[in-house]
């Protein structure tokens, strides 16, 4: 525009191109901001108001009942399965993560083989989760699983053992889930670590700092955000995981591995009662929303650094 | 800087309007003809019928013994397609519902008969009673028509019949000093033992792995302890408070604490025993005709290795349990006469017997049952088996919640859990039967 030549006022002009950046952007976004929405935002909307009525696979909503299903989740299976899920997360959470820091802390130093470790450890996060879990189950059944074998012909055991009884399945799948995400913590610190500036860590030599030191007063302080980030994310993964545990013991024996996402299962596909599922599912929802909130929290404090 | 238009020669445009236009009749042609070439195929399409088809199971059987009979039906009948559909019996169980509901199944299937009042209450299977013909009627062994009945109306033609019968090694039992098959559950006990004790390998096979099988292996349990079907059709559920419902629990567990049963049964279901079965690391176990494609090796020959008895007595008498899995023709068909023709034919004498023969299934045709195929000495002991008898399978609509609340309380006393008992009380109380 001409200085001086006949127009809008600038200030408007700059409104209207604003305006117009915005709708562009808008424009631009709709089709992927639709997508999201029927992807994502209405299975949510189905499965809320699902919460409140009686459903079946067959005939969709046979009768609202208001908070019928929500009172129903007072039930002592819900709530032990509500039990379950915090213990399964409570304890594979932080092992996960403080072992897995450990070994990127290893890994990260100019170690004998560290390529070859980094492979290895990395191996169960490669495998998909049906046939990571299919492996275990037949290798911990107390006839013709190896851990048995081994044991046995090592002498260290004289009958087999029942890893997955009432009493130890619990412990013996939280092992194996820990197991499993580990690989993903070291990956994830391995990859924080990297950011740490070479000039701090020479500073911290130059200064004499031992490796205790600089792990404990220079790493882990400036890995923080990234083990937060992990652990928020890790726990809702962990929450909802279905089908290593399906696959490894169904839930059992005697309930003794039933998680929440089971039990949601079970209440939807083998009862056909998609209302209670629902409405145990808002609890899994509202766990994972309170990690998603905090987990955004977070990434925009670092963004804000 | 704005480059200026260039003006085309006047003959460069006449030649452009010109290829434009014949560009444009060439489009239209395009059409016009494709349309026309649709309609043609459409045609065609609309005079061929596709009908889908499942039998659930592993698919390289399905494919070796549908296959030649579809192929037969196709020929018969050129105006009809069939496309097979590749589904394993778990994904079955899982998929139903949600094909039912939104009218994806395919137009015959196989369903199993928990789920033939499951979802034939609901109105979901094509009511088979103007179809089914005398032939059909006079060649259907007695009551199996009255098994596949929902709310009066014949919804499935028997197609793959099964019983509980007692294989044995006989080699173990041979060790063991034991000349013939136990007759009672205290001779069952007591042979199990034996057999540990002569020969080191546990007697009988026990499984407590929940699921439809133990929902089995306990009906067996509850019909000899009780003398009475498990389901009881005028108390419209499972009368456990019988005094051999309990009884039928405690001995279930008596044999799971004796030395002659294997270690942690928990970890077993059905199948992984007849493995152990057929390698000779049990002496027994429960099982229907569904066994036989693990042991075929072991039952061939003039002297074979495992051998099928009826199943102990108790109680209340001897008596097995019975599963009948029928061709069905989902309601929500697009053609039910068509789909009809590919159901009789799959259950013509001939087709019948490649399917029994082919999954090891009692055949539901009398006519099927005298061929030379079917009268091996344990064939004979399945088809004593369906006469004493009873459906091990609920009638109810809350077919799934029955098969997963049974099998967990059954374990439950299983593996200590519970008392027989406090597990039935709990049942009751969570199904909401008095």
């Amino acid at each position: 525009v001409t200085p001086g030549a006949a127009g809008p006022p600038r200030g408007v002009a700059a409104r209207s191109g604003r305006l117009q950046d915005r709708l562009a952007v808008v424009a631009y976004l709709a089709p992927t901001l639709v997508l999201i929405a029927l992807i994502y935002v209405a299975p949510i909307v189905d499965n809320v108001r699902f919460s409140f009525a009686r459903v079946t696979l067959l005939r969709g909503v046979v009768q609202w009942t208001g908070f019928d299903n929500y009172e129903r989740l007072a039930d002592p299976d819900v709530l032990a399965a509500l039990g379950r899920t915090l213990v399964w997360v409570g304890v594979s959470l932080p092992v996960a993560l403080v072992f897995g820091t450990a070994l990127a802390l290893l890994l990260d130093d100019r170690i004998p083989g560290r390529a070859v470790l980094r492979t290895l450890i990395i191996l169960p996060w490669v495998f998909p989760e049906a046939i990571f879990a299919v492996m275990w189950r037949l290798t911990l059944h107390p006839l013709w699983g190896l851990a048995n074998n081994l044991l046995l012909q090592a002498g260290a055991i004289q009958e087999s053992i029942n890893f997955l009884s009432v009493d130890s399945a619990l412990p013996t799948v939280i092992g194996i889930r820990i197991w499993r995400s580990t690989p993903f913590v070291v990956l994830s610190v391995l990859a924080g670590l990297q950011s740490i500036p070479e000039e701090l860590m020479q500073a911290s030599h130059v200064d004499g700092a031992s490796l205790w030191q600089r792990i404990w007063h220079i790493k882990l302080p400036l890995l923080k955000p990234v083990v937060w980030a992990t652990a928020v994310i890790l726990s809702a993964w962990t929450l909802v995981i279905f089908d290593l545990i399906f696959i490894l013991t169904e839930g059992g024996p005697d309930r003794a591995t039933e998680l929440l996402s089971l039990l949601i299962y079970k209440y939807a596909f083998v009862r056909q009662d998609l209302g209670m599922a629902s409405a145990a599912s808002m609890i899994l929802v509202g766990l994972v929303g309170i990690l998603g909130y905090f987990y955004v929290r977070a990434a925009s404090r670092e963004e804000a650094r | 800087m704005r480059i200026p238009r260039q003006t085309a020669p006047p003959s460069s445009r006449r030649r452009r309007r010109r290829l434009a236009a014949l560009a444009g009749l060439a489009l239209l042609v395009g059409a016009v003809g494709a349309g026309l070439l649709g309609a043609g195929l459409d045609a065609d399409a609309q005079s061929a019928v596709t009908l889908k088809f499942m039998r659930p199971g592993r698919f390289d059987v399905v494919e070796r013994v549908f296959r030649p009979i579809v192929a037969e039906f196709e020929k018969e009948n050129p105006g009809i397609k069939v496309e097979f559909v590749d589904m394993g019996w778990d994904e079955y169980f899982k998929r139903l519902p949600i094909m039912l509901s939104s009218g994806t199944t395919p137009d015959v299937m196989l369903n199993q008969q928990g789920g033939i009042y499951q979802y034939g209450a609901e109105n979901q299977f094509l009511a088979l009673d103007r179809f089914i013909d005398d032939d059909l009627r006079k060649q259907l062994a007695p009551g199996l028509l009255e098994a596949n009945t929902v709310n009066g109306h014949v919804v499935g033609i028997a197609s793959s019949v099964g019983a509980y019968v007692l294989w044995y090694r006989a080699d173990l039992f041979q060790k063991a000093g034991l000349t013939r098959p136990p007759e009672s559950w205290q001779e069952l006990q007591s042979y199990a033992e034996t057999i540990k004790a002569k020969t080191g390998v546990p007697g009988l096979g026990l499984h407590a792995k929940p699921g439809v099988d133990l929902a089995d292996t306990y009906a067996y349990f509850y019909h000899t302890g009780v003398g009475r079907p498990l389901w009881d059709a005028k108390l419209n559920h499972i009368d456990l408070k019988a005094p051999g419902a309990a009884e039928a629990l405690r001995f279930m567990k008596r044999l799971v604490d004796s030395p002659g049963v294997q270690p942690h049964v928990d970890q077993y279901d059905r199948p992984a025993l007849r493995s152990l079965l057929r390698d000779g690391k049990i002496g027994m176990m429960f099982d229907g005709p569904w066994i036989l494609n693990v042991i075929k090796e072991q039952l061939s020959g003039a002297n074979p290795v495992i051998r099928a008895a009826q199943v102990p007595a108790g109680p209340g008498g001897r008596h097995s349990i019975t599963v009948v899995d029928a061709w069905v023709i989902p309601a929500h068909t697009k053609h039910p006469a068509e789909a009809w023709k590919l159901l009789r034919h799959l259950v013509r004498p001939a087709n019948q017997a490649a399917h029994d023969n082919g999954y090891g299934s009692i055949p539901p045709q009398e006519a099927v049952a005298r061929m030379p195929e079917f009268q091996a000495p344990y064939f004979k002991e399945l088809v004593a088996a369906l006469k004493h008898g009873y459906s091990s399978r609920v009638s109810t609509p809350r077919y799934g919640e029955v098969n997963d609340r049974l099998p967990e309380n059954v374990q439950r006393v299983l593996i200590g859990r519970a008392t027989p008992e406090q597990a039935l009380q709990d049942l009751a109380k969570q199904m909401g039967w008095k």
